[in-house]
């Protein structure tokens, strides 16, 4: 469903990422893993043109997407939850939600706010909070909610766990495996926590300095444990 | 004394409302695509002179329809001058610095003073008031010009307008979300580009609003535009920067102090006012209601 190939961008004059291939079938899970500067969230965001340039071939349904701004490419199907979360502050939950459903401009229905709430339980109680309002946790679940809100082909996961407490990644780790097999939504998750990117992905993508070092499937992985001590330890 | 307090507080009330009527369009700017259009006068400038030639046709005897007509159609022409100037101009400047964004729209101002020299010339015009509103009315001692009573309520129905649609309608809550966050509003599939050439027309158009409307109140003269913005600027500066609802506020209070100061310091015009900015910029730099977004 969605092809990466040759996939180069820059910052500027910094080349970041170089010659980056990835494969994404429907419905299925790949985590993108390597250390801080690896170029998994500047991936991400050329996937969708929001910030790094770009050059290479994305193709979305055999469609390509190398020349279309941001916010076609969400119309698309590219769903983006960002690192920092980005949670509109002075608009409530279900405003910040609603705001996820001007990507789903071809005639697609988003999903209700009661749908969203059966899918994430934890984003109930807090519809009518100020965005400003929520913990770490209560963001990330916001911020998902409003990835999903317009049936996304791909929803991309941008190291989700981080800096949450272990009872609320598992949680997540949950919420994000229910829509998997309930919804058969395409992701692609970023993480540093092992376990949790074992626990939500398929099999997964090793990227070291801006280049692929290693693709494959958890069983691959584990019988290659070098490549934690190389491309992952700190 | 009670006419001299109901005068005092209807001339504080007619300079904030002409005021604000300049100062919305260049706040609304601010507040979305953080552009200071040094320029905004002079497009208020030409809304008038606008409004000054299709008036002409009426003579002295203009009917309040004409004149209504009459600003709207210089806030369309303004508001089609915006198109221009966004694809000119302000694209050009969202990855620069702010003292280039300062220096192009200063120059966009003075393409605006040359523009009307060129075609209205260097000579004083001037509109006479609908012929519906040249009456007066007296209250307690005061005189109140039914005209004046029109500029007063033509601000407050632009702020109502604006506040209505800024906070209680979708196309309020996206211009919110654009204004803190557009990267994010990009992401989740809004079209920031689009909403941000939409925001340049409607700041535009209602410079050019503020032009028609305004245009039986004060000569027309190349100058107009710098006395204008002078005032608009304060009372962006005041309210806080981006905040139309700081600038509806400011409004009134720089035209409170305004009044007094034509009332009892006459011999040193402006003064007061640049005191007040003056004061509340060391006070409170982010204004008596800091943005919070646009609202």
């Amino acid at each position: 469903m969605l092809e990466v190939s040759h996939l180069d961008a820059f910052y500027g004059q910094s080349h970041i990422l170089h010659a980056i291939d990835l494969r994404l079938a429907a419905g299925e899970s790949v985590a993108l893993l390597g250390r801080n500067g690896a170029g998994k969230s500047t991936f991400l965001k050329t996937l969708l043109n929001a910030g790094p340039r770009g050059s290479g071939q994305i193709a979305l349904d055999g469609r390509p997407l190398s020349t279309e701004a941001t916010h076609v490419r969400a119309r698309r199907g590219l769903a983006l939850v960002p690192e920092d979360r980005r949670i509109f502050p002075k608009l409530t939950v279900a405003q910040n939600i609603e705001m996820g459903c001007h990507a789903a401009a071809d005639g697609k229905a988003c999903y209700s706010l009661d749908e969203i709430i059966a899918l994430l339980p934890m984003v109930g109680p807090l519809v009518d909070r100020l965005g400003y309002q929520l913990s770490g946790g209560q963001q990330q679940m916001v911020a998902i909610a409003r990835g999903i809100v317009s049936r996304p082909k791909v929803l991309m996961l941008d190291e989700p766990a981080e800096g949450l407490a272990p009872v609320i990644v598992d949680e997540l780790g949950d919420a994000i495996n229910r829509i998997r097999r309930s919804e058969g939504m395409a992701m692609i998750i970023t993480e540093q926590n092992l376990d949790f990117a074992r626990e939500t992905s398929d099999r997964l993508y090793l990227l070291d300095v801006g280049e692929v070092v290693f693709c494959g499937s958890w069983a691959d992985f584990d019988d290659r444990p070098d490549l934690v001590d190389r491309y992952l330890a700190l | 004394m009670a006419g001299d307090l109901i005068t005092i507080l209807f001339n504080a009330m007619i300079w904030a409302m002409a005021t604000f009527l300049v100062a919305s369009g260049l706040t609304l700017v601010f507040g979305i695509l953080h552009v200071l259009n040094f320029s905004h006068g002079g497009f208020f400038m030409i809304g008038g002179y606008v409004a000054y030639t299709v008036l002409s046709m009426f003579g002295a005897d203009i009917p309040l329809w004409a004149y209504l007509v009459a600003a709207i159609v210089a806030s369309v022409a303004m508001g089609g001058t915006g198109v221009a100037v966004d694809t000119l101009v302000f694209r050009r400047l969202k990855s620069v610095d702010g003292v280039y964004v300062l220096i192009a729209t200063y120059a966009l101002l003075l393409v605006c003073d040359g523009v009307v020299k060129l075609i209205w010339g260097l000579n004083y015009l001037s509109v006479s008031p609908p012929r519906e509103l040249l009456d007066v009315i007296f209250l307690g001692g005061a005189i109140l010009p039914t005209f004046s009573i029109f500029v007063i309520l033509s601000g407050v129905v632009v702020f109502l307008v604006l506040d209505y649609v800024l906070n209680r309608t979708s196309a309020g809550r996206i211009l919110q979300v654009i204004a803190i966050d557009p990267w994010m509003a990009g992401v989740v599939g809004i079209n920031v580009s689009s909403v941000y050439r939409w925001t340049v027309i409607t700041g535009f158009a209602l410079a050019g609003l503020a032009g028609g409307l305004l245009v039986a109140n004060q000569s027309l003269s190349p100058d107009l535009a710098g006395i204008f913005i002078l005032q608009a600027f304060g009372v962006v500066i005041v309210g806080g920067m981006g905040s139309v609802r700081g600038a509806f506020v400011a409004s009134i209070f720089l035209g409170l102090v305004e009044a007094l100061s034509a009332t009892y310091l006459p011999n040193y015009p402006g003064v007061l006012f640049f005191a007040t900015i003056a004061l509340v910029l060391i006070v409170r730099p982010e204004g008596l209601l800091s943005r919070q977004a646009t609202t």
